[in-house]
């Protein structure tokens, strides 16, 4: 369930196109997971996870640790296609259609797709990915702080509305 | 059960609803968006043949409503590059040594002019009041001016490189594409030698510049890595792209050659088709 973080076979400086195949192989997967449970929907997902996969074969064979910058571009092209879709919502609500993950728990994923994006990513790295906050930090592009507070206010989010005992 | 617990859980499950078979690598594509991208690296060759293209058929339709025979027969027997927008400079085309090439960037910082010589290892590449070319914001960019392929004799753009071990950039605050790549195998060479490379030139909010990848060919690897010096940064494209050859401790950017060749071989690397 955390394939992205394991360490892999295949990590290093000066890969080969024979290396990308196997990466490409062995990481999809989990890629295609990680931005099926951030966007929501399997279409913009499969997007997203080509189209970072496109991105580093570019610099395959430059990239220290080609899982931590795949999973860096699926993050980040998530948060882009969120800011988009936000927009989208407001500019034409008619037309926007919201996306649900389809789970056994869909009371908690109606809540958590309310949450901002930056709740939802830190949660989902968190208990998903099982990465530490560093590796979220860095992942989001922000400080450990506000993985931090994100996750707090993202878990205090959930209890308020599931109504959880504390 | 915890919130935690169960968020685990709930997020397991979602996951396996994925249909998680790969396609073909072949089948990759990129999106609309990733592909209008990839096309800007090409705005300008293509403004060119477009504005070209304008040109000859306002050339056509001026023409037709002549009736001076000598100015048609003019036109019938101009050459074909008669219609093009800018003269095309000869040095683009010819074998020149580099310095002989005219400046054309006036924010390079000053370097001993004969490439080959050894240069002071500096921490950052200096600065550069450029349209930003990270690649992190590629659809915002303004329309950029066309890559140059001049070099400028005895301006330069320093550049550490660590020795034995990765160039220091601040690729990791810009975009997941500008990770931060290690350089190992950028090295530089014996005076004589020369290796074929290529990269990225990226810029941040206050106009610095950055090496964030050198890739070069597998010739370097007899060569050692030491201090590397940029010149003709400026010959980057516009989304920070480049090509270049490393001689001795210079990375020369915009200009090519067979490995090995002396400095005199170098030629400029043909980038906008006229």
């Amino acid at each position: 369930m955390n394939a992205l973080t394991e360490p892999r076979a295949v990590e290093g400086v000066g890969l080969s196109d024979e290396h990308f195949e196997t990466f490409y192989r062995d990481e999809y997967a989990a890629a295609a997971r990680l931005a099926y449970l951030l966007c929501g929907t399997q279409l913009i997902s499969d997007d997203i996870v080509q189209d970072s996969f496109l991105a580093i074969e570019k610099h395959f064979s430059g990239v220290d640790r080609p899982s931590a910058y795949l999973r860096t571009a699926v993050v980040r092209r998530c948060a882009s296609w969120h800011r988009t879709n936000s927009r989208r919502a407001g500019l034409l609500p008619k037309l926007y259609t919201d996306s649900s993950v389809a789970a056994d728990d869909s009371e908690l994923f109606d809540v958590l797709a309310t949450l901002p994006y930056e709740q939802r990513a830190a949660l989902t790295l968190r208990f998903w990915c099982d990465m530490n906050l560093a590796e979220i930090a860095d992942a989001l592009g922000c400080r450990v702080g506000t993985v931090k507070s994100s996750i707090s206010r993202g878990l205090a989010r959930l209890r308020l509305e599931l109504k959880e005992v504390m | 059960m915890g919130i935690e617990e169960r968020l685990r859980r709930a997020l397991d499950s979602a996951a396996r609803h994925v249909d998680v078979e790969a396609p073909k690598r072949s089948d990759v594509r990129p999106t609309a968006r990733v592909a209008a991208v990839e096309m800007g690296r090409h705005r300008w060759p293509m403004t060119i043949a477009a504005a070209a293209v304008v040109a000859v058929a306002v050339g056509v339709i001026a023409t037709r409503g002549t009736s001076d025979p000598q100015r048609l027969a003019t036109l019938q027997v101009a050459p074909p590059n008669s219609t093009r927008s800018a003269p095309v400079p000869s040095e683009s085309t010819t074998s020149l040594p580099v310095t002989s090439v005219i400046p054309s960037t006036s924010v390079l910082a000053p370097a001993p002019s004969v490439l080959g010589t050894s240069a002071p290892a500096t921490s950052v590449l200096a600065p550069a009041p450029t349209p930003s070319t990270s690649p992190s914001s590629p659809t915002f960019l303004p329309t950029p001016p066309p890559p140059s392929t001049d070099v400028p004799p005895g301006a330069s753009l320093p550049v550490t490189v660590v020795p034995g071990g990765p160039l220091t950039t601040r690729c990791t605050d810009t975009d997941p594409g500008m990770y931060a790549i290690s350089v190992s195998q950028a090295k530089t060479c014996p005076d004589g030698t020369s290796v074929l490379v290529s990269g990225v030139i990226v810029a941040d909010g206050a106009g610095n510049r950055y090496l964030c990848d050198l890739s070069a060919s597998v010739t370097s690897a007899t060569c050692s890595a030491e201090g590397l010096t940029v010149v003709g940064g400026g010959a980057a494209g516009a989304d920070g792209n480049y090509d270049g050859v490393i001689y001795g401790k210079r990375l020369v950017i915009g200009f090519s050659a067979r490995p090995g060749t002396p400095v005199g071989s170098l030629v400029p690397i043909p980038t906008i088709p006229n």
